[in-house]
């Protein structure tokens, strides 16, 4: 994925041919971290529309010092964050002080399962997900937030950090292996 | 950043290795609608900030040719042969028969004024009767067309009193062309004070200008000169309410520091005219936009330093007893703190009331140019911040701190601006003022806590309407 530097200018410029080339090199990555958050896929396409729009209006402070897709998938992740807490502000704030009571679980768990899933499969297990446990689950796994990061993000504590991605783990794991008792996977 | 849970053990993975190796690079094709619907909204935003890069050809030159179009026809429906069917019905009329007489010199003429509210201004003067100064034959004497006002009265005055009388002794006689027998409109007043005055409805004769003055109508009748003079007009008031939008520069100002952002707003007013004196109050619906400042504090692992690792040596050949080495740089590492600022733009809601005197200085029948003044008050009743978009590589965010300057809630302005009216029909006009707001109290405070001067220019360009106006202006 190599945009060339005229065209993040153009882009820049507000040309909508730029535009529209930027859309179509990284609108098909985006979607896949965009759907990770959501429940569907007519929501994920919503975010990721609203997404590009800042991405376009904030083009000229990328400086350059990383690649192009890091800094729209940031945008993109900020925005969904951004998404579902505007959604689901009340929810997300009375599961989190459940969550704050439980003790702190060990984060080390290693659980081995084969490697040949469904990838459409895992993608619906992640969007069956609790909005919290999905939320810190995709940040840690796939961003690479560290704890401290999620906790400032989503303004809970690394503790609820934790906890919620601990049980995250525990949830899929727990669906896989009941899908792999009933044959459903593989 | 990540901080390592699992590791892969066996023939399989962890949990975490199998979502991230399945999902981490899954690309997904959007709908076609998607960039349909995304465009659609960044046209719409464009044209909120009249940009039309992106607005088709096709698009533009249809607007074009729309305006030119609307233009024209308003252009052709305010022609005066267009306008004058419906003036006609305001013209008060009596019918009088103009009674023949014959031409003789003008001897001791003496001056009667009449005086009206009509405009005469583009009358001709009018001589007949027993005089000799009789001007060339009318031109539309059969229309029945009255050309003065209802009220017009007659008086007598001494020749030698006005300076038109200069004017009229080398006047060439000339005896009438017309038939005496001429059907003209007079107003009931005049014929009933005077019933010489009959060639009223000739006044658009083309004759010799007794009276330069465009308010005085100057003519000689049986020996006698009369002055037809415009009484003034009472004095006309109305109300007018408007509607406009005025896209205006702010211009900040703060410890050297200057920046401009441009803003709109959508003004609903009202104004009493009396006269050419004007008092206007409304209210403004203002989207302006200031730049929001973040100060990021990161840390990241930089290159600091590096040291040179011995990786093999052998004698040197040159000089006995010494060994050259060959090495290879390291860099070294460490965790650094940079700060750095993130620009933001921020949007900011203002209702705005101002108190506007007014004064036209110029005015003809369509136009008038005006100067108003005064005070106004803003009230700030919602902003927007934009979040900062934060990408660091290969960085940990330790602090982000806001230095956007902050915006008051009420601040007063002073306002200067230039009143250009265009009448299209007799209620209805529109208006392109320019203006300049000038901040007595700044309505905004930089971070540091100092205050930030403000001035604003702009146009605001609408339309309004005129109740109970009775007719066009001069």
């Amino acid at each position: 994925m190599v945009i060339d530097e005229q065209i993040v200018k153009d882009c820049i410029a507000g040309k909508r041919q730029a535009q529209r080339m930027l859309f179509d090199t990284f609108a098909p990555l985006m979607l896949g971290v965009c759907i990770r958050y959501c429940h569907d896929r007519d929501e994920a396409e919503d975010i990721l529309q609203e997404a590009f729009i800042k991405v376009f209006q904030n083009l000229h402070s990328f400086r350059g010092d990383g690649s192009l897709a890091g800094w729209i998938k940031r945008v993109i992740v900020n925005h969904a964050i951004n998404y579902i807490n505007k959604r689901n502000k009340i929810a997300r704030h009375e599961k989190i002080d459940e969550i704050r009571e439980t003790e702190i679980l060990d984060m080390n768990e290693a659980v081995e399962f084969p490697d040949e899933y469904n990838p459409a499969l895992l993608l619906k297990l992640i969007q069956e997900l609790p909005e919290g446990y999905r939320t810190v689950f995709n940040l840690h796994i796939f961003e690479d937030y560290g704890h401290k990061e999620i906790a400032e993000l989503l303004g809970i504590s690394e503790n609820t950090s934790k906890t919620q991605l601990f049980k995250a783990r525990r949830w899929l794991k727990n669906k896989i292996e009941e899908s792999r008792q009933k044959k459903n996977f593989k | 950043m990540s901080q390592p849970t699992n590791n892969n053990s066996g023939p399989g993975k962890n949990i975490d290795d199998l979502f991230r190796d399945s999902l981490g690079k899954q690309e997904l094709s959007p709908s076609p609608g998607v960039w349909k619907t995304l465009n659609l909204k960044l046209l719409a935003r464009e044209l909120m900030h009249f940009n039309f890069i992106n607005v088709p050809t096709l698009a533009l030159v249809s607007v074009a040719g729309g305006i030119v179009l609307v233009a024209s026809l308003t252009w052709w429906a305010l022609q005066p042969g267009s306008r004058s069917t419906s003036e006609t019905p305001e013209k008060p009329s009596a019918q009088v028969i103009l009674p023949s007489v014959p031409a003789k010199k003008i001897t001791e003429p003496s001056v009667k004024t009449v005086t009206a509210t009509g405009n005469i201004s583009t009358h001709q003067s009018v001589i007949s009767g027993q005089s000799q100064a009789v001007v060339s034959p009318p031109k539309r004497s059969q229309k029945s067309e009255a050309l003065i006002a209802s009220n017009a009265k007659i008086e007598k005055a001494p020749l030698a009193a006005t300076p038109q009388d200069a004017s009229l002794a080398p006047v060439p006689v000339v005896a009438p062309e017309a038939s005496p027998e001429v059907t003209t409109s007079v107003t009931k007043e005049r014929t009933a004070s005077n019933s010489c005055i009959q060639y009223l409805d000739a006044l658009e004769f083309s004759s010799f200008d007794l009276a330069p003055n465009p308010d005085t109508l100057t003519f000689i009748h049986s020996g006698e000169v009369f002055k037809y003079v415009r009484e003034k007009a009472p004095v006309p008031s109305f109300f007018s309410a408007s509607l406009g939008i005025a896209p205006e520069m702010a211009l900040y100002s703060s410890n050297g520091t200057k920046t401009q952002e441009f803003n709109y707003f959508a003004n609903a007013g009202i104004a009493y005219h009396f006269s050419r004196f004007s008092v206007r109050t409304g209210i403004g619906l203002g989207y302006t936009y200031d730049e929001g400042n973040y100060k990021v504090e990161y840390r990241s692992n930089d290159s600091v330093s590096y040291y040179k690792e011995v990786i093999g040596y052998y004698p040197d050949p040159v000089n006995s007893g010494k060994f050259i080495y060959i090495t290879k740089d390291h860099a070294i590492y460490d965790s650094v703190t940079h700060m750095a600022d993130d620009r933001t733009r921020n949007r900011y809601t203002y209702l705005q009331i101002p108190l506007l005197l007014g004064y036209n200085v110029f005015e003809t029948r369509s136009f008038s140019l005006g100067i108003e003044a005064g005070p106004a008050v803003s009230f700030l009743i919602s902003e927007k911040k934009a979040q900062p978009v934060i990408d660091i590589p290969n960085g940990r965010l330790i602090a982000l701190q806001d230095y956007s300057p902050a915006h008051q809630p009420t601040n007063w302005q002073l306002w200067v601006r230039l009143s250009l009216e265009y009448q299209f029909t007799r209620n209805w006009g529109m208006f392109i003022n320019p203006y300049y707001k000038y901040f007595i109290t700044a309505p905004t405070q930089s971070a540091e806590g100092g205050s930030r001067s403000t001035q604003a220019f702009g146009i605001d360009l609408g339309v309004q309407y005129m109740f109970g106006r009775k007719s066009n202006k001069k």
